[in-house]
């Protein structure tokens, strides 16, 4: 389009050219995802405008979309614009900010206000603009044809979409082209056609001759590359140009001066094309990848590093290139490869753009400086790129080959401390599970807890044991409590125990005598009185009362054995060593039956 | 050739296979032969979790989380102190979208909680009950004095509420997915709608058997669902 101008710039003073910079986005609330176009607009009345300077924008991914630039020629003086174009896409959601844009030139220097943006969480299950029903994308439109060719004036501007519909992303052509049949005077002033919602691309302009009718134009073409950001109807304002024409020479004017006057006259024109739409559509859900970050076209993916042999600690370049046709500026990059044994550092980009054959493609080139961490060999693994191809209108991959490296140790001492007394930090490499167990791991403790725990009816031991315990408390306690009754019922016992003794008597005397007390014994237990001065009568008198009264028959047998051990302890010495061990057993028989009454 | 190689190693867990094997397969990158030989070792003693944490290794080098978060699992159930299985335990369980400590949990009280086993737990509260009945049998029969009694039917006690805590924490009807990604249907069948998909080395709840659907639950997320037997390994 600039070629179709033909303004002259005016060598002006540098301290009298004016410089103004405007910067404004398509809107100021965003949803996070969304693209934003920020468009920086420098103007002033030099011949050369300079470039505006992006401040960092941290909160943001940015890059550069294209530039138009327009020129003006009015009462003499020329001014230009340019517009620079940039996508930038909110990082996260919030208040964020693009600072002041700053441009300098000759000692001037502009600066942009501020702007504030609004980003919020996508709407949840928000719908995208519904396509209209309309012809597939790739159908091309019907350029605006008149009913009858012939009558076609001699100057016209048209516009054309090379299609209807597009995905978000996919290129459009956009092909302005102004007819005249006449020769104009003076320049023409363009105003190219208002673009929203779209990344451009400049594809130069042609000329051509067409015969319409009767008539032979002569054509400039002028097309650009439209990429929708967004889905929806996106508008395409009207192109305008301003011309003049020279009024043809009418040689039947009856009036002379007519004829002369009409000599050499111009008749302005404005000219506008008819406005047109795209169909945007969301590039579709289904199948959308994981690592899927926006490319829309057809690509390829190269990788390469600048020497594959190298030390620990040495820099070198993995440089990967995605080529082929589509918006490379709004691709995104692959993921950044998982090897741990390399430390990789930021990525440089650049984009080299080429339009042949009226379709915008070219060679992003991304530049990473990699360390190796650690020796051995490493490898770097594929790279992925997933784009989404509208012509096939599914998602694919493009994939670079695995580098392999060999990395040798480091110098000793190159990746020393960085100065006198600082600490060496630990350097992670890599997050690895640990090596296996060098033998059996389990502690000889924790085998017999293990071992203990499955005793199973073994661990009824101790219940028992204090059941006993608990037994034996309540019979010493039962003993406390009735002491006469305690004898009573122990009786028996101490006198078989005194039984025993006897027979281990030094004499039959002292046995019978120990029989004897035995049986006293006895009946003053069992009876509660004191055995001394017991008589048999006495101990007739305790036996027969009570709770218990013995029975004569068993009493005949306590007599009997308490009257053989008097016997005996009273016998000549000799006579009595046979009949004591039978006095001990009669007195034991004695016990028993008594026991036993 | 490797043909033979994996007859080989799926020969091994019939056969006798020695640590050394075992550790000789897994220093040469022979995941499988290792992991089979570990297995084998495992078979023999299941007590011992080395065997356990070789075998998680080798699978996990060879790329079967799910398997691997099973054997780091028995691994951890009989030695939970190890520093070692536990790294490597939260290591596959990360992968899997999980952690050892589960979420809200300070990862010392986890420790605290876990640093005992459950049959190690099992065999201290024995322990304790033994002691406190022999104490207060003494104490009855008056030998000791009877706090010595209390104190030791106190711990007894504690170790029984730890005990138990521990197996509601770690029940044994556990499972890990061992499936790429296991579908949790509606119900036990093909014909019912998947509601969920349960990445591998996740751990599950069995909840309800009916022939080859196993009704579980994620540890993580609560989600309940059936799937196949095949897509789980019981620990």
């Amino acid at each position: 389009m600039r070629a179709l101008l033909a303004a002259a710039l005016l060598a002006l003073p540098a301290g009298a050219r004016a410089l103004e910079i405007s910067a404004e986005v398509n809107k100021v609330l965003a949803e996070l995802g969304d693209q934003l176009v920020l468009a920086v607009t420098v103007s002033g009345t030099q011949a050369s405008l300079p470039k505006p300077r992006l401040p960092a924008l941290a909160d943001f991914e940015a890059y550069e979309s294209g530039t138009s630039q327009s020129f003006s020629f009015v009462n003499g003086r020329t001014s230009s614009s340019v517009t620079y174009t940039y996508v930038l896409q909110p990082r996260r959601k919030g208040k964020l900010r693009v600072p002041a844009i700053t441009v300098q030139a000759g000692g001037r220097a502009a600066s942009t206000e501020p702007i504030d943006i609004q980003v919020v969480d996508p709407a949840p299950g928000a719908p995208a603009a519904p396509p209209r029903p309309a012809a597939p994308p790739g159908s091309p439109v019907a350029p605006r044809a008149p009913a009858d060719p012939t009558q076609r004036p001699e100057v016209f501007l048209t516009a054309t979409l090379d299609k209807p519909r597009a995905y978000v992303g996919e290129q459009v052509t956009l092909a302005v082209r102004f007819h005249t049949s006449v020769s104009l005077v003076g320049d023409v002033q363009y105003d190219a056609p208002k673009l929203e919602g779209f990344l451009t691309e400049d594809l130069g302009q042609s000329q051509s001759s067409e015969q319409i009718g009767s008539r032979s134009y002569h054509v400039t073409e002028v097309r650009t590359a439209l990429f929708p950001v967004h889905a929806g109807r996106l508008a395409i304002g009207a192109a305008q140009a301003r011309a003049q024409a020279a009024k043809a020479l009418d040689p039947f004017a009856s009036d002379l001066f007519e004829r002369f006057f009409s000599m050499g006259a111009v008749q302005p024109l404005t000219l506008r094309s008819d406005p047109l739409a795209l169909e945007a559509l969301p590039l579709p859900a289904e199948g959308k990848p994981e690592g899927f970050s926006g490319a829309v076209g057809r690509f390829r993916l190269k990788a390469s590093v600048d020497r594959t042999r190298l030390k620990v600690g040495e820099a070198a370049t993995l440089t990967v290139e995605i080529s082929g046709t589509g918006n490379l500026r709004s691709a995104g990059e692959p993921a950044r490869p998982e090897a741990p044994a390399l430390r990789f550092y930021d990525t440089e980009s650049s984009v080299r753009t080429e339009k042949g054959a009226g379709q915008v493609g070219g060679v992003k080139t991304l530049k990473t400086v990699f360390v190796p961490r650690a020796s051995g060999p490493a490898t770097i693994p594929p790279l992925t790129l997933w784009y989404f191809d509208p012509a096939e209108k599914r998602y694919e991959k493009a994939q670079s080959e695995p580098i392999a490296l060999d990395v040798a140790p480091g110098d000793p001492g190159a990746a020393g401390p960085a100065g006198p007394g600082a600490a060496p930090g630990l350097g992670i490499v890599s997050r690895d599970i640990r090596y296996l167990k060098a033998g059996p791991m389990r502690s000889p403790a924790s085998r017999a807890l293990e071992a203990f725990a499955g005793l199973g009816a073994a661990h009824g031991v101790p219940a028992l044991l204090l059941a006993g315990s608990l037994l034996a408390d309540w019979r010493r306690r039962r003993l406390e409590a009735d002491p006469a009754g305690a004898r009573a019922r122990s009786a028996a016992a101490r006198a078989r125990a005194a039984l025993d003794k006897a027979a281990s008597a030094a004499d039959a005397v002292a046995a019978a005598a120990a029989v004897s007390e035995a049986l006293a014994g006895y009946v003053a237990d069992r009876c509660g009185t004191a055995p001394a001065g017991l008589t048999l009568k006495r101990c007739r008198e305790l036996l027969g009362a009570g709770r218990r009264p013995v029975p004569a028959p068993a009493f005949a047998l306590f007599a009997e054995a308490w009257r053989d051990a008097e016997a005996v302890r009273f016998a000549p010495p000799g006579a009595a060593e046979a009949a004591a061990a039978a006095v001990a057993q009669k007195a034991r028989a004695a016990l028993d039956a008594l026991e036993a009454a | 050739m490797s043909a033979l190689l994996l007859a080989a190693a799926l020969a091994l867990p019939g056969s006798a296979a020695t640590p050394e094997e075992a550790k000789a397969h897994y220093d040469a990158g022979r995941w499988e032969q290792a992991a089979a030989a570990f297995a084998a070792l495992a078979e023999s003693d299941p007590g011992e979790p080395a065997w356990h944490y070789g075998r998680g290794g080798a699978l996990l080098k060879g790329g079967r989380l799910g398997a691997a978060v099973a054997a780091y699992e028995r691994a951890f159930a009989l030695a939970p102190r190890d520093r070692d299985v536990r790294e490597n335990l939260d290591f596959a369980l990360r992968r899997a979208g999980e952690e050892l400590a589960p979420s809200g949990v300070p990862p010392l009280a986890f420790a605290l909680f876990t640093l005992l086993s459950e049959r190690e737990l099992a065999g201290l509260h024995w322990l304790a009950f033994w002691a406190a009945l022999l104490l207060a049998a003494a104490a009855v029969l008056r030998l000791i004095p009877r706090g010595w009694a209390a104190g030791a039917a106190g711990l007894w006690l504690a170790l029984g509420l730890w005990w138990a805590g521990l197996r509601a924490a770690l029940p044994p009807g556990r499972a890990v997915v061992v499936a790429s990604r296991a579908e949790l249907r509606n119900g036990p069948g093909q014909g019912f709608g998947v509601g969920a998909t349960v990445p591998e080395g996740r751990r599950v709840r069995l909840l309800s058997e009916r022939e080859e659907w196993l009704e579980v639950g994620t540890l993580k997320e609560g989600e309940r669902g059936w799937v196949k037997a095949e897509s789980l390994e019981r620990l």
